[in-house]
């Protein structure tokens, strides 16, 4: 008898499975947790716990993303309205981002048919949640709110396209600043379907500039790489340095970066 | 009743009959088999013209998933169709091109449309009509010309 040895391609398709069965038991976004937590995950490795440590004089805690290729928009997503809900003003100004998103889109050959539904999915739960605030709801319900509307797939998976179609409208109306740094494809429009607007491709780099760069919120990230030169670890801003040094007002997030992850952190 | 991760799906679903009933493109008729679930269609691909599948009604199945437009729907032709990639019209999009939610029912029928008429011999799935239209052109549209002729029931 001989036994069958599988393809290539099946076992690249079990190792999807796998990673997807896993993926699927994991909340959308998690509960806020103490940094101090993620110490234990590292219990062998002292370059990771040094770095950790490093970390943790700025930053308090973090909130956990699936790990489903879609972490960094996930992230992006719920720290920024996180960040703004509460505040009327920067809620009228990110609702007129997501306005004229829409037409950065259609610029860059979108049909309303393929993003109006996750423009209007972004848009009416930001208004929901700045709208229970105003009615008086209080911090910790509102909170509660945010968390519920944002870790259902529903809404989560909605805002994770539409960044994705932002991401890839923008890279295609500034193809010629861009394309220099693509190493998957020649061009920019195949590279937008392949990497940027398909579910469940991870991100870059040029993902992050392009939508930090197209709605005006500033990110931070701390990379985390158990490097046994760096003690502490690397914040990177984006979109640059540069554009944080003009004094931009950036919503200031903050997300983590463990090699092919994004999580949530909150400051001290 | 729709549970409710499954209404996005839906609502996208429905705006794009409507949108198909309306404005159809040439060559295409599509919609749910039963307006209960709009999760299954049917297709009704025209051979486009101009070509040995030309005056050929082609029809097809399409299945979407709970969470379409994240995920791609499935197509199955359900009638016999003689051509190099095949009766699995999945196979029609050019495999190295993930899905995007981008892509729509419409967008769908007309990569197939015009795949029925420029094979892609890259990705040859029947061996056969292949080979045949790649040597021997005037054996392959007579092939195809019967095998319309049978899908129209003449």
């Amino acid at each position: 008898m001989t036994a069958r040895v599988p393809t290539d391609e099946q076992i690249a398709q079990h190792h999807q499975h796998v990673i997807a069965e896993h993926a699927e038991r994991q909340p959308l976004v998690g509960p806020w947790q103490d940094l101090a937590q993620l110490t234990n995950e590292y219990q062998g490795s002292e370059a990771y716990r040094r770095q950790i440590h490093s970390l943790q004089t700025q930053y308090r805690a973090l909130r956990r993303c699936r790990g489903d290729g879609n972490c960094f928009f996930r992230a992006f997503a719920f720290a920024w309205y996180e960040a703004i809900f509460r505040d009327r003003a920067k809620v009228d100004q990110a609702l007129q981002t997501l306005a004229q998103s829409a037409i950065l889109l259609e610029a860059a050959g979108f049909e309303p048919l393929a993003y109006e539904d996750f423009l209007e999915t972004c848009t009416e739960t930001l208004t929901t949640l700045s709208q229970q605030v105003q009615e008086g709801l209080g911090t910790q319900d509102a909170q509660t709110l945010l968390e519920q509307l944002l870790d259902s797939t529903e809404v989560s998976n909605a805002m994770v396209v539409y960044l994705r179609f932002i991401t890839s409208a923008y890279l295609r109306q500034h193809q010629d600043e861009y394309l220099p740094f693509l190493e998957e494809a020649t061009d920019m429009a195949t590279f937008c379907a392949r990497y940027v607007e398909a579910m469940g491709c991870e991100s870059d780099q040029i993902h992050i500039i392009a939508l930090t760069r197209a709605l005006g919120v500033g990110l931070r990230v701390a990379y985390l790489d158990g490097s046994q030169t760096h003690d502490a670890a690397t914040i990177h801003p984006f979109p640059s340095a540069d554009e944080w040094a003009t004094g931009a007002q950036f919503a200031s997030l903050h997300l983590l970066y463990r090699p092919g992850h994004y999580d949530i952190l909150y400051r001290q | 009743m729709y549970r409710k991760s499954n209404s996005a799906a839906l609502k996208r679903l429905m705006t794009e009959y409507k949108e198909l009933t309306i404005n159809a493109p040439e060559g295409i008729t599509a919609g749910p088999i039963s307006e209960d679930n709009f999760f299954e269609w049917e297709a009704l691909i025209a051979g486009p013209d101009g070509t040995p599948y030309e005056g050929g009604i082609f029809s097809a199945t399409i299945t979407f998933p709970k969470d379409y437009p994240l995920n791609p729907p499935e197509m199955r032709f359900t009638c016999p169709i003689f051509h190099p990639n095949g009766e699995d019209p999945n196979m029609y999009e050019s495999s190295s091109e993930r899905w995007s939610p981008v892509q729509s029912v419409e967008k769908i029928l007309l990569s197939v449309i015009s795949m029925i008429a420029e094979p892609n011999d890259e990705s040859g799935a029947n061996i056969d009509a292949c080979k045949l239209w790649r040597e021997d052109r005037d054996a392959f549209n007579r092939i195809v010309r019967e095998n319309v002729c049978k899908t129209l029931d003449l």
